[in-house]
């Protein structure tokens, strides 16, 4: 067994639905260590700090602003815990694009980066094209990552996880919610564009994060398997970590 | 009284009975013309002119048929600046006769072109020579270049194997090609990516009879695949916005469009399933008095499009009515990503289900 490396500093992790890994991981560690600093997180769609926008006029968010309660949350929390910040900000637009196999099947070449091979069959789409789509379906999330550092000034903003590999787990995952909806021809989408929609996403996010001041860390290492997708037994559904990966994304903020 | 050919002819064939009290409403349109069923399927080609006989097409309820189109993850104003919609396939201005024979070429692989990249403008990426502003910014690999050309390809020989009927509008006569091959560009090296170089790009100012070989030409291909197919054409009654011939840029313009409406004319007589529509005449005829001009002596007004598409309907559909192209339907959002879109916030929502951190 790893030896346990006590947690230096308190975190604050603010962010959407990649919250909850870290949430189950945060209430493992201060239940065995109490006495250590502690990890602690807002999810910014809890009920309780709704709403979360103010401002935001027909899909519009250029003069949003945090809700009274979502702020006065985190400035709570800055106060009483003095945290190092971090957002797991968003980090799902790819999966609606490219997590199952689209109808009209496609991918892109990703500059830079070579990955899986191009999925045979699949329209391949400008990368131009596909980072637009990608834009559009982000500008909550990078309206967030603004308002952030409004709130709090500098901050890390964690990756969000990488794909999982295994079609099957994707499968079992989405059938129940499919099954009615998709007459049968259920399908993951392959694995090159769900591997590369993740990097374009990583690349636009880090592009926000430091224009909004902060700090773009990539996703652990301990998480991923030896092609770079999330290792199975960190993966809580097709889309999200689980708590082993909530903890090694909290030893990573702690280790900065 | 002695009788003669001009004694009994329709009202039509007297400018002073018709086009004189007509006006700018004149309908020029006389004889024999293509008749379009709603359900034939209308392809568009052509210099900038034909934007907007698709557009209209598109907003009158016809069959106007886009084998390209944009993935629909793309938004739709993204799809569209980068050319998707704006003709039935994603190739961009075809300027000349030359360029539209040798697209089918290059579709069905009967020509091969040696240079068939370019840098583009700003120093990154690559444009496609034949389409060098298809993609805004240019594509970012030569491979997502080719990747992208291929299936362009395709969608054209599909574009050409089904239509049934294709309105081109002839836009140029003059054009750059290269020396290696004849290889026509729509814009000259250098313009809109790639490097100009004298030694293997040559300017080509086309003859009457070049362009009504070229029709020709064209016709026999595009019958070859697709055996009932008609053509309607038309000439752009934009000017040359500039020349390289040599000569002040109006005359080179009245040069331009007096070759291609009178290769047209003699393609239409010549050849069954051509026919022309007088689309240069309705705009820059004396009876229009310039008023279907903008401020800048080269682009047709809305007014003016309206006017041209209002008499090609008349004629080949029986229709009256204005056409309304100002206000085209909004693409809705593609129900799979809507689905998913569901899907994953679910799985979002799931996590506010454990809130006992």
């Amino acid at each position: 067994m790893a030896e346990h490396r006590p947690q230096s500093r308190n975190l604050l992790v603010i962010g959407q639905s990649h919250v909850a890994a870290i949430r189950a991981a945060a209430k493992v560690h201060r239940e065995t260590y109490p006495d250590e600093p502690r990890t602690r997180v807002i999810h910014t769609l809890e009920k309780v700090h709704a709403p979360e926008f103010e401002g935001v006029v027909n899909g519009d968010y250029s003069q949003a602003r945090f809700g009274p309660k979502l702020v006065a949350a985190i400035e709570d929390q800055i106060q009483r815990h003095d945290p190092l910040v971090a957002s797991v900000i968003g980090g799902n637009v790819h999966n609606v694009l490219a997590l199952m196999r689209h109808p009209r099947p496609f991918d892109f070449l990703l500059g830079g980066e070579e990955g899986p091979p191009p999925d045979a069959g699949a329209e391949i789409v400008p990368e131009a094209l596909v980072r637009v789509a990608l834009e559009a379906r982000l500008q909550p999330d990078f309206t967030r990552l603004r308002l952030l550092h409004d709130a709090v000034g500098p901050f890390v903003h964690v990756e969000s996880p990488p794909p999982v590999r295994d079609e099957h787990f994707i499968v079992e995952h989405a059938e129940s919610w499919f099954r009615e909806r998709s007459q049968g021809q259920l399908a993951v989408a392959g694995v090159g564009v769900r591997w590369r929609i993740w990097r374009l996403v990583s690349r636009l996010m880090r592009e926000a994060v430091e224009g909004a001041g902060g700090r773009f860390m990539p996703v652990p290492g301990a998480v991923r398997d030896g092609d770079g997708f999330l290792r199975l037994d960190h993966a809580a559904d097709p889309t999200h970590g689980n708590a082993a990966y909530g903890a090694a994304v909290i030893a990573a903020l702690d280790s900065l | 009284m002695v009788d003669h050919p001009y004694k009994s002819l329709p009202d039509g064939a007297y400018w002073r009975r018709s086009v004189v009290p007509a006006g700018a409403a004149v309908d020029p349109v006389m004889g024999d013309f293509i008749r379009i069923g709603r359900g034939d399927r209308i392809a568009t080609a052509g210099s900038c002119f034909a934007q907007h006989v698709a557009r209209h097409l598109a907003a009158s309820g016809f069959n106007y048929l886009v084998t390209e189109s944009a993935h629909p993850i793309v938004p739709e104003a993204a799809a569209k600046a980068a050319g998707y919609g704006v003709y039935s396939a994603r190739y961009g201005n075809i300027y000349t006769t030359l360029q539209l024979v040798q697209l089918f070429d290059r579709a069905y692989g009967r020509f091969v072109p040696m240079e068939d990249v370019w840098a583009a403008p700003e120093g990154t990426g690559v444009v496609d020579p034949f389409r060098p502003t298809i993609q805004p910014g240019g594509f970012a690999s030569e491979a997502e270049m080719r990747a992208d050309r291929a299936q362009h390809l395709a969608r054209v020989r599909e574009m050409f194997e089904t239509l049934d009927i294709l309105v081109f509008t002839l836009g140029l006569t003059e054009a750059w090609v290269s020396t290696l091959d004849g290889a026509a560009y729509p814009l000259c090296p250098g313009v809109a990516g790639g490097l100009f170089d004298p030694a293997r790009h040559e300017f080509r100012n086309l003859r009457v009879s070049e362009v009504r070989d070229q029709i020709g030409q064209f016709a026999e291909r595009l019958r070859s695949v697709n055996p009932s197919a008609r053509i309607v054409l038309t000439v752009s009654p934009v000017p040359l916005a500039a020349t390289a011939s040599g000569n002040h840029v109006l005359p080179a313009a009245t040069y331009s469009k007096s070759v291609l409406r009178a290769a047209a004319q003699e393609a239409a007589e010549d050849l069954a399933g051509i026919f022309y529509f007088p689309s240069y005449e309705i705009i820059t005829g004396p009876q229009a008095r310039g008023r279907f001009f903008a401020d800048d002596l080269r682009e047709v007004t809305e007014d003016g499009v309206k006017q041209v598409m209002r008499v090609f309907l008349r004629h080949a559909a029986g229709i009256e009515a204005p056409t309304d192209a100002d206000n085209p339907p909004t693409a809705e959002e593609d129900p799979f990503t809507r689905n998913m879109a569901d899907w994953v916030e679910t799985m979002c929502d799931e996590a506010l289900l454990d809130q006992d951190g």
